[in-house]
């Protein structure tokens, strides 16, 4: 999807980039290195509670962004001070140090041929994407996805390796003689834009409406994402969450690690759902929830 | 250019590429060679850039192009053509040209908020009807290809009436191993959009073989590159090197566009020659059958009411040091085009109501800048 790569970078190209004033000698940057193992060379994020005692002096031409000055400065070392320095710190990363790969459509996809693709789509290999798929412009599917129903991806989504959109729901009846009769799903998946999919994960077909993931979603791996659910923008999904049937997540919402959530379950926005924790009815907006069953512990500060 | 007058000191900034070129050719060719030489005058700060002139400008627009939206100026966007504007996505470059405008403004970069404003605009009523190119310049956009990308998609989904966008470029030879495929992929997959990269190669050393790789990459890609030079003492001002810096540039497909007269900013005098001198060289070039005519750079001066295209008839009189240039550009087209826009000092309207301008001319007294130190 991408790899690093070596660039000769003037520190006050990276100062023009952010804007900020550069605080001591130009020199060349060739990447990035942390805090704790500093490389000649580089630029860093300052961890804030070390900044007066680190010892700058056994390094070169290190370039430091940091929301402050730190009490003593060496001459090796020059500053960039900034507003939140971590998340400068990957936008300098993603400007200037990493390359991202080709668009291009790998030969052993399986697209169907009634399947619309927009422009700048990246398919990898052994994809398959069903007849009655849309995907949204610059988005990139890759190795081993399968994309099958009525499925719509927006623009400039990533479904990572192995996932599938669109697999028919987990969904029997058993009836008085113990008869096990599956419901076909033949609803829609609907997916807004700037989604993430991670890996080994899955979303369910809907059964009849559909199952929509709006924009700015991003969902971990090894995520279940159960039929006619919806995750409301900005939602963020993380590794092994279940989410059952026709639950319905709100904006903004932060699933940790393993929590599971039960059918039908409403969660309101911006609410946190602690690591492991389990949601049988549904929780109200802005609070922190935690443990099986999950109970609210305060009130979130975002 | 119009984007703020904070002054700014220019420090010598040449890149690690242009730096291992420059050694090469001093360790080959010497100190005295004229390859060598038309490296260290552009990249390398002389002390005569300190002899200011009382009348060179500070700063090269003196007149206002910024645009405004909903009682804002809209960060980064001038314009003074009606069917074209510009837009400048950071003012950063991964080299300083000595002689370059840039020298005196402060340093931006615009965010994607920003650059989604200026897209905006483009496709705003104010313009649309009439706005069908951007210049995307700097700066130079091509160092933050991200940002770059930005703005193309935003520019394709709130201007769909933009249909050709031109970006400015000298990273194909300040440092040619940064155009990689996040740089490709910008230029692929928009159909509808005719790209053209404006590059500047003054000289044929400048062609190195890095350069021509990707030259060769970016127009198998379907973008049209052209080159717009500017006329520099001691560095292409002479016929021989003019006819051999368009012959190969022809070899490699890149159309010739401006050859520009060197800009009258501060301290800039010991590389600018005189018009006059610019005139006769390129009526040389042209009839005197050295190069093709399938190539033919227009000789112009960038002036503060917009570019003017240089022949004998343009001069309409010389008053000391200065000389009066005759342009085509009508007094009203620009205020309808940008109703912020104010005559500058220096122009005056004439009796069709054509604009013209006093511009400050160069000279071609011997340079002190052809003694060169060794590296
Ligand atoms: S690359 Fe262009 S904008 Fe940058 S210094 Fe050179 S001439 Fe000026």
């Amino acid at each position: 999807m991408y790899k690093m790569k070596t660039a000769d970078i003037f520190a006050s190209e990276i100062a023009g980039f952010l804007e900020a004033e550069l605080i001591g000698r130009d020199f060349i940057v060739r990447g990035p290195s942390s805090w704790r193992r500093m490389i000649d060379n580089t630029f860093v994020r300052a961890d804030e509670s070390g900044l007066d005692e680190h010892g700058f002096q056994s390094h070169k031409d290190v370039l430091v962004l940091a929301s402050r000055l730190p009490v003593v400065q060496t001459d090796s070392i020059s500053f960039l001070v900034v507003k939140e320095p971590h998340i400068k710190f990957i936008d300098v990363l993603n400007e200037f140090f990493i390359e991202f790969d080709e668009v291009k459509i790998a030969p052993s996809a399986m697209i169907d041929k009634s399947a619309r693709l927009g422009q700048g789509v990246a398919v990898g290999e052994n994809v398959v994407i069903g007849p009655d798929v849309t995907i949204g412009d610059g988005t990139r599917i890759l190795n081993n996805v399968v994309i099958t129903g009525r499925v719509q991806v927006g623009e400039k989504c990533l479904i990572k390796h192995n996932s599938t959109v669109g697999s028919t729901g987990y969904d029997f009846e058993v009836d008085v003689q113990g008869r096990q009769v599956h419901f076909p799903h033949v609803g829609k998946i609907i997916i807004g834009d700037h989604v993430w999919i991670g890996s080994n994960s899955s979303i369910e077909s809907s059964a009849i409406h559909e199952t929509v993931i709006e924009d700015m979603v991003k969902i971990d791996d090894l995520v279940q994402i159960g039929a006619n659910s919806v995750i409301r923008a900005g939602a963020m999904i993380t590794a092994g969450a279940i989410i059952s049937r026709g639950v319905e997540i709100g904006k903004n919402c932060l699933i940790a690690p393993n929590a599971s959530v039960r059918d039908s379950v409403k969660i309101g926005d911006h609410v946190t759902l602690g690591i492991g924790a389990v949601a049988l009815k549904d929780l109200k907006s802005h609070g922190v929830y935690v443990g099986n069953p999950a109970v609210f512990l305060k009130e979130r500060d975002n | 250019m119009g984007a703020t007058t904070e002054k700014s000191v220019f420090p010598e900034k040449i890149s690690p590429f242009l730096k291992e070129k420059m050694a090469a050719l001093c360790a080959g060719g010497g100190a005295a060679s004229a390859d060598y030489r038309a490296l260290y005058l552009q990249y390398v700060k002389q002390a005569a850039e300190d002899a200011v002139a009382l009348e060179d400008n500070e700063r090269h627009w003196e007149a206002n192009v910024d645009v405004e939206m909903d009682g804002h100026r809209v960060k980064g966007v001038e314009r003074l053509y009606r069917h074209s504007l510009v837009i400048e996505p950071t003012l950063v470059c991964a080299s300083h040209c000595r002689y370059c405008l840039r020298a005196h403004y402060g340093m931006f970069t615009l965010s994607e908020d920003e650059l989604k404003q200026a897209a905006l605009f483009c496709g705003s009523k104010l313009v649309r009807d009439e706005l069908r190119e951007v210049l995307i310049t700097g700066g130079d956009p091509l160092i933050l290809p991200q940002r770059l990308g930005y703005l193309v998609d935003a520019l394709m989904k709130y201007a769909p009436n933009v249909k050709t966008m031109r970006i400015a470029t000298r990273l194909l030879s300040h440092d040619p191993r940064r155009i990689d495929n996040n740089i490709f992929e910008i230029f692929k997959h928009k159909p509808g959009i005719r790209f053209e990269l404006a590059t500047q190669i003054n000289h044929p050393v400048e062609l190195f073989p890095e350069t021509i790789e990707k030259i060769v990459d970016i127009s198998a890609l379907g973008v049209k590159i052209y080159s717009q030079n500017v006329l520099l003492k001691g560095v292409n001002d002479d016929v021989e090197t003019l006819a051999a810096l368009y012959d190969r540039l022809r070899e490699l497909h890149v159309e010739a566009h401006y050859l520009f007269h060197c800009l009258p900013m501060k301290g800039m005098h010991h590389l600018r020659p005189s018009l006059g001198k610019g005139i006769e060289l390129v009526k040389r070039l042209l009839n005197s059958g050295r190069i093709s005519g399938r190539i033919k750079p227009m000789f112009a001066a960038m002036t503060d009411i917009g570019k003017i295209t240089l022949y004998e008839g343009t001069v309409l009189a010389r008053k000391d040091n200065k000389v009066l240039l005759q342009s085509h550009y009508s007094y009203a087209d620009r205020l309808r085009w940008n109703p912020n826009w104010k005559l500058p000092k220096t122009a005056a309207v004439d009796e069709n109501g054509l604009l013209r301008m006093w511009y400050l001319d160069g000279s071609d007294d011997a340079a002190s800048s052809r003694e060169i130190p060794h590296a």
